[in-house]
């Protein structure tokens, strides 16, 4: 091997071409360089933007999982409550405590009497043993539940996004680092004389460049 | 055209509502812009039992109420729903229709559970314009057009004979089958002739003994059973029915193999080695089904198979409600009868697909049969 300016003394031992190849060699070189050098930008920048949104999405998934558990711990507090508080009020009427049972009414939701106030009006033949079945349009738990199971589902749902994002991100970061094998090869083909070489150097720059590009628009 | 479009808007949002928030992203868009733009409400009335007969008769009132509860979450709407007590009892149900009917807050109705109601009250909802869809009565007759706005989401008995006749003669090796049916109801009678018409077109012996519904005492069965009788088919419309029938059977040291029509596919008929048909696939063994199941027992506790058509009944209903918001700004009954044909709900928690056909039957719909063990259903073909 001989550094571009060794051996003959420089240009004037000969034709420009015989130390440095022929001239569209080094504009594809320079061409093929500066795409990288774009590409790896490029991915670089989509990396970072990936990242950032996986890292929203993490932040929202843990909160809207933080929500939901919220939701669903109220929803059953109330179910629970609102059983308790029924049963206490049914023995108060049935010990003829009406100021007791007045109270203990007063201490339920707004919902739990209004699902109370159905049940009681039902014909007795078709009254539920409890005012919280599904029958009963004013017993608002099952809608709650439902709530908080759908707001989990969409917390897994961001978190499943973010994890994709995330894993997009790293592959942007490995073809940004595959590309340094463009730029070495590029880099690498003005040290040799020989121009198979040279164009050796460039055909692995450029195979590696366009596996890159193929690889960004598959990760992008 | 239009109503077409409104129908596929929100078919996805259906759909959505079927799989949690797991949809397709679409159906949340189709269901961002129907609910930015109206207010979807109206009432359905549900014809299903509730509170009388234990937890097991509360199922497709639980179902369909997870259902309403799922959609409005998902798509923003306010439809609310009003509970009518009706199991089998013809005159319940004609009471509960007259109410249905000139009540004017009522769109459409989820419902009736069994054959025989629905054919005493189908022409008072016909008269009326609603739309009724069924979550469970199989009678093959229902479709024949004199019921003009009647759907269902499951297979006709004209699909659950042949199927139950072919089990019985492919799997069984009858030597002789007892058909056991109930007298003078449509859901049992239109079975158990079904079944007789294949047994008797494969060549297989057969005899068909009638009893009542809700018999006490199920002797005159038991003394027809003899060493020639290795099969009896059990097309009847309660599940307590049968399992007492078959404690009869044991009693008198009788063990063929019983086969039931979907009916039996409650917990109520709790026998080991018995067969029971189903319309509807197991849902508990589909992700998207997992997903409802682990809803609905968060609301309910326990968890019954049987009651899956009776979600998937009510989401066509709220599919046609909304389809008809979307076409006219308002839900009114006319606007669901309109959009009903053309309802499709590409995915649902039973793992098929539902469409209808122009006889208002479901499209692709198929009878399953399982065997009962200690553990619960076996998938056996």
């Amino acid at each position: 091997m001989t550094g571009a300016h060794g051996g003959h003394g420089g240009h004037a031992g000969g034709p420009e071409h015989a130390l440095h190849g022929p001239r569209w060699l080094s504009i594809t070189t320079a061409v093929v360089l500066g795409v990288a050098a774009i590409l790896a930008g490029v991915t670089a920048w989509k990396s970072t933007v990936m990242e950032g949104h996986a890292l929203e999405n993490l932040t929202r998934s843990t909160q809207a999982v933080n929500d939901a558990n919220a939701l669903g711990q109220e929803a059953e507090r109330n179910r629970t409550g609102e059983r308790d508080l029924f049963i206490d009020y049914r023995v108060a009427l049935d010990e003829g405590n009406d100021a007791r049972a007045e109270s203990i009414l007063g201490m339920m939701s707004g919902t739990t009497r209004a699902a109370i106030d159905w049940w009681a009006a039902q014909p007795e033949d078709d009254r539920p043993s409890s005012p919280f079945v599904s029958a009963n349009p004013e017993w608002a738990a099952p809608g709650t539940v439902v709530q908080a199971e759908t707001a989990l589902e969409s917390a897994n749902q961001l978190l499943v996004k973010a994890e994709h994002e995330l894993e997009q991100a790293h592959n942007l970061e490995f073809v940004a680092a595959l590309l340094t094998i463009a730029f070495l090869a590029g880099g690498l083909t003005g040290l040799f004389e020989s121009t198979r070489a040279r164009m050796g150097f460039l055909s692995v720059s450029v195979v590696t460049l366009l596996g890159c590009v193929v690889a960004t628009v598959v990760f992008w | 055209m239009r109503r077409l479009l409104a129908v596929a808007l929100v078919a996805g949002a259906a759909v959505a509502a079927g799989c949690g928030t797991g949809g397709a992203p679409a159906g949340d868009e189709a269901a961002a812009t129907v609910a930015d733009a109206y207010l979807c409400d109206g009432d359905i009335a549900v014809m299903a039992p509730y509170g009388r007969f234990g937890a097991t008769d509360s199922v497709q009132m639980n179902w369909a109420r997870v259902a309403l509860d799922t959609f409005n979450d998902v798509n923003g709407t306010a439809f609310t729903f009003k509970p009518y007590n009706v199991d089998f009892d013809v005159e319940e149900g004609v009471e509960a229709a007259e109410r249905i009917v000139a009540d004017q807050d009522v769109v459409a109705v989820m419902g009736p559970k069994t054959s025989v109601v629905t054919k005493a009250v189908g022409p008072m909802f016909d008269g009326a314009g609603l739309v009724y869809v069924s979550p469970s009565a199989t009678n093959a007759t229902l479709t024949d057009g004199s019921l003009r706005n009647f759907y269902r989401v499951v297979a006709s008995d004209a699909l659950q004979g042949p199927r139950i006749a072919r089990f019985i003669q492919e799997d069984l090796e009858p030597s002789k089958v007892l058909i056991v049916a109930n007298e003078g109801e449509p859901y049992s009678q239109g079975l158990s002739k079904s079944i007789a018409d294949e047994l008797a077109e494969r060549g297989v012996p057969f005899e068909v003994i009638v009893t009542d519904l809700n018999q006490r005492d199920y002797s005159n069965v038991v003394t027809r059973v003899d060493e020639q009788v290795n099969v009896i088919a059990l097309p009847l419309l309660d599940a307590l029915d049968a399992k007492r029938l078959a404690a009869e059977l044991a009693a008198a040291g009788k063990y063929p193999t019983l086969v039931g029509g979907d009916a039996l596919f409650v917990s109520a008929f709790d026998v080991p080695g018995a067969f029971v048909t189903t319309y509807a696939p197991d849902a508990s063994r589909l992700p998207r089904g997992r997903d409802i199941i682990r809803l609905y027992e968060s609301i309910f506790g326990s968890f019954e198979a049987y009651g899956g058509p009776a979600y998937v009944a009510m989401q066509v209903v709220l599919t046609a409600a909304y389809a008809a918001c979307a076409e006219d700004g308002t839900v009114t009954r006319r606007g669901v009868l309109q959009a009903m044909p053309d309802v499709r709900l590409e995915e649902t928690i039973l793992g098929t697909p539902v469409a209808f056909t122009p006889e208002h039957e479901l499209e692709g719909a198929t009878i399953n049969v399982y065997r009962i063990t200690t553990r619960g259903y076996e998938l056996v073909g």
